[in-house]
Parts: structure tokens; sequence; C-alpha cells
């Protein structure tokens, strides 16, 4: 697993429950997007995330809907392995 | 009115420079490229997205990586299934075939789990490659030790083209001014004389070594000077001149 892959992991890891869009993992990860969307695609299709669209009238909110990312019970799981196994302690990085 | 256009209304409004109009079509044409069933999802997500970030620069550049994400996307979802085959004898058969520009992407494939990924029966060149730079850095290494070389001034040998090395005549004043020829008394200058024109004569022509006692006057040491240069002696030396340091 990539050091790039760890760092969305981490983003969803500091709340797991909660939803992200990509603008979102983006901050968190401080990645690219043309490293940033692959992952998220290739999470989604792996089973560790799902996403959906974000429940707005667009026109409403003056703005264009956004695509919600969201850690799956397996992948929460598979993710705190994953870092239990490097013994990486979320949150150390400034 | 969906996502798309909503989008194209909040972009005319923040759109005041050429280079956001620039990052949304590139973002457009960067999700066209896009599998056809993830095109309308990541146009709409990647616009959305692009909303989100504050700077021109900044949407360009995430306009310009969104086009990378296409281009890995594509490269994913464009890789062939080898489904496994069972023959009538039993045996697991499957389909070969190589991805083109596996290499760029092997590091990203090793995140699809195993039940998805895609076979890859290529060789693995990457033990060869490090084969292949380490030889490269032995030849490198040892490249100058085998072209390196000390610069000798070895003296030249004279040339023994069947010429005898000159004859060594030791000629000795005494203190009193007598003049020995080899070891032998001479009678005066006279003799002297007539030994140096022999010798001049000779070729190649002996080497006069001059032996002048401390004690011996500087008269008769400058006859016997005058005498070879007189006879056309061209080789001579003085020797054991240490005696004359004090």
């Amino acid at each position: 697993m990539s050091l790039q892959t760890l760092r969305v992991l981490e983003a969803f890891l500091e709340h797991p429950t909660r939803e992200l869009s990509g603008a979102d993992v983006q901050k968190r990860s401080d990645l690219a997007s043309g490293t940033l969307y692959p992952i998220l695609l290739r999470l989604e299709s792996a089973g560790w995330f799902v996403s959906r669209w974000e429940k707005i009238d667009p026109t409403e909110a003056g703005r264009p809907r956004r695509r919600l990312y969201r850690l799956t019970p397996n992948g929460l799981a598979r993710a705190s392995e994953v870092f239990a196994s490097f013994n990486f302690s979320r949150g150390a990085r400034a | 009115m969906n996502g798309h256009e909503v989008v194209s209304e909040a972009q005319s409004g923040r759109e005041s420079g050429w280079m956001d109009s620039l990052a949304a079509r590139l973002v457009r044409l960067a999700a066209g490229s896009a599998p056809q069933f993830l095109c309308a999802r990541l146009e709409e997500e990647w616009l959305a997205d692009l909303l989100q970030r504050h700077g021109r620069l900044s949407r360009l550049r995430f306009a310009a990586g969104c086009w990378w994400a296409a281009t890995v996307i594509s490269h994913e979802h464009s890789e062939p299934d080898a489904p496994a085959v069972e023959s009538a004898a039993g045996y697991r058969s499957m389909t070969a075939f190589v991805p083109g520009g596996a290499p760029l992407f092997t590091r990203r494939m090793a995140m699809v789990p195993p039940a998805q990924a895609a076979v890859m029966c290529d060789i693995n060149i990457t033990p060869l490659i490090d084969v292949m730079l380490v030889l490269l850095i032995t030849l490198i290494l040892t490249l100058p030790i085998m072209t390196h070389s000390v610069r000798l001034d070895i003296p030249q040998a004279p040339p023994q083209d069947g010429v005898s090395p000159p004859q060594i005549i030791n000629l000795d004043i005494d203190s009193d001014g007598t003049l020995a020829w080899n070891g032998v008394a001479l009678a005066g200058l006279e003799e002297l004389e007539g030994n140096l024109q022999v010798a001049a004569r000779r070729v190649p022509q002996p080497e006069i070594r001059l032996r002048a006692d401390r004690r011996a006057r500087y008269d008769d040491v400058a006859k016997v000077l005058a005498s070879a240069e007189h006879n056309r002696m061209t080789r001579m030396g003085f020797v054991n001149t240490a005696e004359f340091s004090d």
C-alpha cells in the first residue's frame, strides 16, 4: 500500500463516520488531484469506501452537488489493520 | 436544472479570468477521456471540487491533475480480464496478455484486490535492470584504474651500435709536478704531448680523467690542460676534487 493511500485513509480515520468530498480529502491529505481521485475510485471498487451524491438542490444551494465518500465497516476494519501493522500513529504527521 | 447547468452558472459568475475558464474546460475534457460509465460522474464531481479551490492557479493545477487522474483511471479500467479456463484434462489455463504501459502503473495496480487484479505475464525486468546498473557502475569505477599509468622519465641508454665505450686515461699530477699516464710516470711534457696526439686520433676519443695533487702547482696543471686543448682532446674531467674543498 502506497504512502498516498495511507494518507487518504488517515484523512477518513480522523472521523470514520464522516462523509468527505474529494476536495475535503485533498485538504486533509495534501495530495494532488491526479493522485487522489484514482485512489478514491480504487478504494471504492475494492469495497473500502462507498460514495453518494450530496442531497441538495443545486439551484437552491447555488453550487453543484459534491460526491461524498465514507468508509465502509469493512474498509474501516481493513484500514485499522493496515495502520496497526505499520504501527502508524495517526495525527503524528504535522 | 442539473448539476452541470449549475456548475456553468456558478462558473459564469466566478470565471472572471481566462484561467478559470481554461481550468473548467480542462476538467470537462479530462472527464470526457475517462471510461464512458464514469464520464458524467467524474465531470460533475470534479467541477464541484474545482469550485472548492481558492485561487486561479490552484484551480488550474487541480484541472491538470484531473487529466492525470483520468489517464490513470482509464488505464486501470482498460485492463482486460483473463478468466481461468479449466480444460477437460483438469488443467487450469489462463489467457496471457501484456498490458500497455504496465511499468508506469504497476505500483498503482498493487492496490487492486487479488480477486480483481489483472494477470501480468510480462517478464519482471527489475532485477535485470539492477544487475545492469551494478555492472555499469563497476565498469565506470574500474575504467580509470585500468587506464591509469605512471609516467616515468627513464634515462635513455646510449646507442649500442658496435661502438665501444671510450677508453679512460688516468692522468695524475704529483705534488712535485711529476706526470703519470695510467700510473706510468712520464718523462715530461714532451712525452705527454706525444701521448695526447696519439690519443686524440683514436676513435672514439679516450676520456682523460685528471687527478692533481692538492700540493701540485697551478702552473703544472695549467700546462697539462693547455697541452690537452692544444691536441684537441675533447673529453676531459677532474677527479678527486673533494680534497680541494677545504
